[in-house]
């Protein structure tokens, strides 16, 4: 499993399986130290390795040309003539989310809640393990390498589930993702200044559906495929269009992400624990971040902020609305409505190129494009609207219900059925599938 | 009652069973409707023959041009009758072949015999797609060469695999394109893995079918009636020019060719691109030599189905002429790279 994880690596960029190795041998190695070593003084300094490798790589690979463009900037704007070096530097596929993985093992560590690894090559499966490591879930080693104690065997009934999840996220991927709104958001983010008020709304909304259905369709195929050789992964996604308010939104949308950054950077930042200025703080800190870490731009820099206000403003207002109110269904499903709507403001710097286009984008979604033509046509807008519409409900219906418990309850002729259909659908559509939004980061 | 093994066991097998009934279904009707298994002419295919730039030898021919090169010159003809392997075949559908063009021009490694298709409107003016080619060829990881080797196993054998019956273009592209973009005829050709295209049977046989596409390409000359011209089509002569000197300063040789275009097509391209104007001056200015059909053919000679692209039989007959028209020169060239090596 692990020589095969290694090798499904390196078949997209032989040299950079040894960052991969650098991250496991050196938490490994730190990891063993943190576990012996008795002076607290000495394991920060250890822990403080770990982060420092891991994130020096991350910060080397996927933000020295950002740092670098942006001082550049800073020199032109000064008349100061120096011209700094411009590398093309290749992002290593998936370093956000193994260099995230590997510290969360020297952190359990440090912080007494995992013991540490006794075999080497369980610790690299952990960190490698292909299903999941060029796009998450970002497992914490806790939840994992309890899984590696007893030898695994593909079952019949782990064979099933696992095809089955893998399936429906190659079907989110390929047709629901690429086939229906990719050309759609594809079309409306080319060019923003010449967008009317309806297609840029219709753009923004197949976007929003295509990068859900785009990286939850990833994470449960790593969980399917995890799933067939008897390995559990947490779930990413948990119907985030149904949330109603951004602390729920951040329960819902890319769980191991948001979890993660929680229970390392969060809390250990000091979380609610202090003043109530000082947890605003910690979560703007906290979303500015994860903002950074899906790339080195400032509209992934400008999304996390905007979804850091939002969280802030969502703790300001929460204590000023009556209870009841908050259990009122109406009341409930218009606060969800609201939620998607800022949730789309916020996807327009996710998506666009550069922040520039972010407000010319923004700009047609207020009717203020003096030249709007119509770019988007009627079969586009409608099969959109019906995604977007479908999406909602199955969302609203999978708020608290479970993919698999409603699997099972379907009569097992209709779920071959939907699935041999599925098959179909996905062997017939375009085979050349666009690259997995998430593989980017 | 069954136990849940029972029922994940025969849930399997039912969907198994279906989804094998429904794809078999699939595969016999599109058979019957005169499709067989064909090559996708994708982006890694393109990609592999770019690949054996390197590692063949020079006197290998390279193609490059737009679709009409790719119906109209019979590859294993052309290395029987002319030499050298087969040649690599990089001449892509509805563009330009300057990018590739520049590519090669200050590739290191390439200094082949290489033979430039000329399609007047995507020659003088297009503005390539072909960008993508090059960049997917030069990022081409390891696992997308595997996927490639394997997808095309399949793709040989199985119809329903040929691009133009997947759902995007059955359905979806039809009502996904806006009025701006062009709306590309359904189906022309099968390919193999050399990229050697033949024109579909049904095309060439298929009234009806003929009519359709000769339809989408008068939609297409219709939208561009008038162009104007003369200044962007000088400056594509000057490049072009540059790029075949920088060619033959590294040891390798260039040779234009215009395959032939019939009815509505040759009219407009006559019109729009007069002959003195546009190909005699390309072929003064780079100083190369030039295979034009209507020196060698008149255009009543030929069958073109949809007016712009060779049948198979007339593809054969076509590239007999050309290679000899080429062979001497290739012997030529040949011979002074042995003599420049001996020296």
């Amino acid at each position: 499993m692990l020589l095969g994880s290694y090798f499904f690596y390196a078949a997209w960029h032989p040299p950079f399986i040894v960052l991969l190795w650098i991250s496991t041998a050196s938490d490994w190695f730190i990891a063993s130290k943190l576990s012996i070593t008795k002076s607290s003084t000495h394991k920060k300094w250890l822990l403080f390795l770990s982060v420092l490798i891991n994130l020096g790589l991350l910060i080397y690979f996927k933000y020295s040309a950002f740092l670098l463009s942006n001082f550049q900037s800073i020199l032109d704007s000064t008349h100061i003539r120096i011209e700094l070096p411009s590398d093309n530097i290749i992002l290593p596929l998936g370093i956000s989310f193994y260099t995230f993985q590997s510290m969360s093992y020297t952190i359990d560590i440090y912080k007494g809640k995992l013991k540490p690894s006794k075999n080497l090559s369980d610790f690299a499966l952990y960190v490698s393990f292909f299903p999941q490591l060029v796009a998450g879930p970002i497992v914490k080693a806790r939840e994992f390498l309890p899984q590696l104690i007893n030898p695994k065997f593909t079952k019949l009934h782990n064979l099933y589930w696992g095809l089955l999840l893998s399936t429906f996220g190659l079907f989110q991927k390929v047709i629901v993702a690429d086939t229906l709104l990719a050309p759609v958001a594809d079309t409306a983010f080319e060019m923003p200044s010449t967008l009317s008020l309806l297609d840029s709304w219709v753009g923004v909304l197949a976007f929003s559906v295509q990068i859900l259905s785009d990286f939850s369709g990833y994470s449960l195929i790593a969980i399917g495929i995890a799933y067939c050789f008897g390995f559990k992964l947490p779930k990413n996604f948990n119907a985030p269009y149904s949330a109603i308010g951004f602390s729920d939104f951040w329960k819902r949308w890319h769980i191991s992400l948001s979890s993660w950054l929680k229970e390392y950077l969060y809390i250990s930042i000091g979380g609610n624990r202090k003043s109530l200025n000082r947890t605003y703080f910690n979560l703007m800190v906290t979303m500015l971040l994860g903002g950074m870490w899906h790339g080195a731009s400032w509209s992934f820099i400008m999304w996390g902020a905007l979804h850091g206000f939002f969280l802030v403003l969502e703790h300001m207002l929460k204590n000023r609305f009556n209870p009841k109110l908050l259990k009122n269904y109406v009341f409930r499903t218009l606060a969800g409505l609201f939620t998607f709507l800022l949730v789309n403001i916020a996807w327009v710097f996710f998506r666009s190129p550069e922040i520039s286009s972010s407000f010319l984008y923004l700009e047609a979604m207020l009717g203020m494009n003096e030249f709007a033509s119509e770019t988007l046509n009627l079969f586009q807008i409608n099969v959109t609207v019906a995604v977007v519409a479908a999406t909602l409900l199955a969302h609203r219906f999978f708020r608290y219900r479970n993919l698999r418990s409603e699997i099972m309850r379907l009569p097992s002729w209709a779920t071959s059925v939907i699935w041999a259909l599925m098959i179909v659908i996905i062997l017939g559509s375009d085979n050349n599938a666009n690259e997995f939004v998430y593989f980017q980061f | 009652m069954f136990s849940r093994k029972q029922i994940v066991f025969y849930t399997l097998v039912t969907t198994l069973t279906l989804a094998t009934l429904l794809i078999s279904s699939w595969e016999i009707f599109w058979c019957s409707h005169g499709y067989t298994g064909t090559v996708n002419n994708t982006l890694a295919l393109w990609a592999k023959q770019r690949g054996r730039i390197k590692y063949t030898s020079k006197d290998t021919a390279v193609v490059i041009g737009s679709s009409r090169l790719l119906f109209g010159l019979n590859l294993s003809k052309f290395s029987n009758k002319v030499g050298g392997e087969k040649p690599i075949q990089l001449a892509s559908m509805k563009t330009s072949p300057i990018v590739v063009l520049r590519d090669l021009a200050h590739d290191r490694n390439f200094s082949h015999f290489t033979i430039i298709g000329v399609t007047p409107a995507s020659f003088f003016l297009g503005n390539s797609d072909t960008l993508e080619l090059i960049s997917y060829y030069k990022n081409q990881t390891m696992n997308q060469i595997i996927d490639h080797e394997l997808a095309i196993q399949l793709e040989k054998r199985f119809a329903f695999m040929d691009e133009s019956l997947s759902i995007d273009s059955l359905f979806l592209n039809k009502f996904m394109q806006t009025e701006q973009e062009t709306v590309s005829p359904p189906k022309l050709a099968n390919f193999d893995e050399s990229r050697q295209a033949y024109m579909w049977k049904k095309l060439e046989r298929d009234e009806s079918y003929k009519t359709q596409v000769r339809q989408i390409w008068n939609d297409y000359l219709k939208r561009n009636s008038s162009l104007l011209l003369s200044e962007e089509s000088d400056k594509r002569i000057r490049e072009v020019s540059i790029l075949v000197e920088k060619i033959k300063s590294k040891g390798g040789m260039v040779v234009f060719v215009r395959l032939p275009s019939k009815r509505r097509f040759l009219k407009w391209e006559t019109e729009n691109f007069p002959r003195n104007e546009y190909w005699d001056k390309l072929i003064r200015t780079s100083n190369s030599p030039g295979y034009h059909f209507a020196d060698f053919f008149d255009a009543g000679d030929f069958d073109v189905p949809d007016n712009s692209h060779l049948s198979r039989r007339d593809a054969d007959v076509f590239s007999d002429g050309f290679s000899l028209f080429v062979k001497p020169l290739y012997d030529n060239w040949i011979n002074n790279n042995k003599n420049k090596q001996s020296n």
